[in-house]
């Protein structure tokens, strides 16, 4: 008995060691963070008025990714200064969707007919998606609304995180880094986008 | 990246003592409180306070920032996580100078959906250290600017112009309650590496394609319940740690993910954290630190992570079937020689 003692330890060890790298295995971010360069997922969504968008189909051409939630105050206040609505007009080759990811039953989750009048109410001119089940959301790691993605002609990220460098609102309009207008500038120059990556502010993502 | 500390704060605490003791045998000290109006929503309170009955003119000069939240609604660490902001003020009294936001300790919240957010509920104090210089006459107007937000499931920002009426003399003199409410929030400031007598260490460990592990080692025993938390990374995202808490070393593994593909080697980056939950000797409380880390990487393994733990994992169940074997024959050939 005496003589199994250590090997039972040992073989204790062992399993923890496993036990351990097993969890580290699976400790990874739990919404993973969608890397710059990476290929950005495909989704099948609907919009407002029940049409089938997909990423497919927009293939060479640049798309910005923006999660929207109109009862999130963040959103709000980007659609109340027109942050997103300017940053697309003054890129004009750029397809800009919304995609709502705040799930069904949430009180924060609103109809398409109700984004259809916020949108109206907004100036918002570009077509919103809805996620409800949250996948498209986690499978790019969308994590506050809003959270800017801007993505390629070949489908690859470009630009993963805040839409600006003033989450307080404190800064006037002229002050302000919008990081997504800054990458869209840059990629259409030719240029390296810089910052690729920052980190994203607002509500979390209503999954 | 930056980490803010107060190793001051043993000495400031041990002198404003002085004042609480001299306050409770002599009680002469006229107790005229500095404490700003409460600004009230439906999901925090705010307000100014400052723990001098009167301040001096010139030198250094604290006060606070007081959170009372509704239950289920928390504000914001220095790094708010998933969500939300950290608060954000401006002082806009030319003799106040040089303030700066202190955060205390947070915990952790794990949100719906894998996010998670780093802060403080129920109520908080966020020290600011500053300095008064060019102060003159018996007392002094410092309004405030704060932008703050505050989440449970939702999150409401909030801005507000705040006032602190000081009064102002020749020396200070403490306001005994005010004095303990904003060191009770200085004790929960995380200790620099050198204050506390302690050095990390941490190593990079390459993963498959776009991961990496960061095992950071601090030489102090902690209580169950410790973490860390980190500044945001310009290279990696950084995932929720395993801790394995020792009587003289606490260890944190950490799950890297690539901000950006294709990732380069790994090389030596810093990594700015804040530990709570140490066993340290000589500093009750919350047991926190704040370092900045160098990690070093170590030399790629020669198996991916991903083959080699399910290897591991076979290999020591091949050793439990053979140890079961053999203890099986042992007891049947025991109990032959029994029945014998």
């Amino acid at each position: 008995m005496n003589r199994r003692t250590p090997a039972l330890k040992a073989l204790a060890t062992f399993a923890a060691i496993n036990a351990l790298g097993l969890a580290l295995l699976h400790c990874r971010p739990a919404l993973a963070e969608l890397a710059v360069g990476a290929p950005a997922p495909e989704f099948s969504l609907q919009d407002v008025d029940g049409k089938t968008r997909t990423l497919a189909e927009l293939r060479g051409k640049i798309v910005v990714l923006e999660w929207i939630n109109p009862n999130c105050p963040f959103s709000r206040r980007h659609a109340t200064e027109k942050t997103m609505v300017s940053t697309e007009h003054r890129h004009p080759d750029v397809v800009w969707l919304g995609i709502n990811s705040t799930r069904k039953g949430h009180s924060d989750h609103i109809e398409p007919a109700e984004q259809k009048k916020y949108d109206a109410d907004k100036g918002i001119d570009y077509d919103v998606l809805f996620d409800p089940a949250g996948s498209t959301g986690k499978a790019y790691g969308a994590k506050t609304t809003p959270h800017m993605f801007v993505v390629d002609e070949q489908g690859k990220v470009l630009y993963n995180g805040a839409i600006d460098d003033d989450p307080s609102g404190r800064k006037n309009l002229a002050e302000r880094v919008n990081f997504v207008d800054k990458a869209l500038a840059a990629h259409q120059a030719g240029q390296a986008v810089d910052p690729a990556s920052t980190q994203p502010y607002g509500c979390s993502v209503k999954y | 990246m930056i980490s803010v500390t107060f190793d001051t704060f043993w000495g400031v605490r041990r002198a404003l003592g002085g004042w609480l003791l001299l306050l409770l045998v002599g009680g002469a000290v006229p107790v005229r409180a500095a404490a700003g109006a409460w600004a009230a929503n439906p999901q925090s309170q705010v307000r100014l306070i400052s723990p001098y009955a009167v301040a001096g003119r010139t030198g250094e000069f604290r006060f606070g920032v007081e959170f009372k939240l509704t239950p289920g609604w928390h504000a914001y660490w220095r790094n708010s996580g998933d969500a939300g902001f950290p608060p954000a003020l401006v002082v806009k009294a030319a003799q106040v100078r040089d303030a700066e936001l202190l955060f205390p300790a947070p915990r952790r919240f794990e949100l719906r959906g894998g996010l998670v957010a780093f802060g403080y509920e129920d109520a908080v104090v966020y020290p600011v250290k500053a300095r008064l210089e060019g102060a003159s006459g018996a007392r002094l107007t410092i309004p405030v600017s704060l932008d703050y937000v505050v989440c449970a499931d939702e999150c409401v920002p909030y801005r507000y112009d705040l006032t602190l009426d000081q009064p102002l003399g020749d020396v200070s003199t403490p306001d005994a309650a005010l004095a303990e409410l904003l060191f009770a929030s200085e004790a929960q400031l995380p200790l620099s590496e050198s204050a506390a007598h302690l050095k990390a260490s941490a190593l990079l460990v390459p993963g498959d394609a776009g991961h990496a592990t960061l095992n950071l080692a601090i030489p102090v025993g902690s209580r169950p319940g410790a973490d860390i938390f980190f500044l945001p990374h310009d290279r990696f995202q950084l995932g929720k740690p395993v801790v394995t808490v020792g009587s003289a070393i606490t260890k944190f593994s950490i799950p890297l993910d690539e901000k950006r593909l294709p990732a380069p080697p790994l090389t030596a980056s810093d990594f700015a954290w804040t530990a709570t939950g140490l066993a340290l000797a000589d500093s009750p409380g919350v047991g926190a630190v704040a370092g900045t880390t160098r990690a070093v990487p170590v030399p790629t393994s020669v198996f991916p992570g991903i083959v080699l733990w399910p290897l591991v994992g076979a290999f020591v169940l091949v050793l439990l079937v053979l140890a079961f074997a053999r203890r099986t024959r042992h007891s049947r050939s025991n109990s032959k020689e029994t029945s014998r």
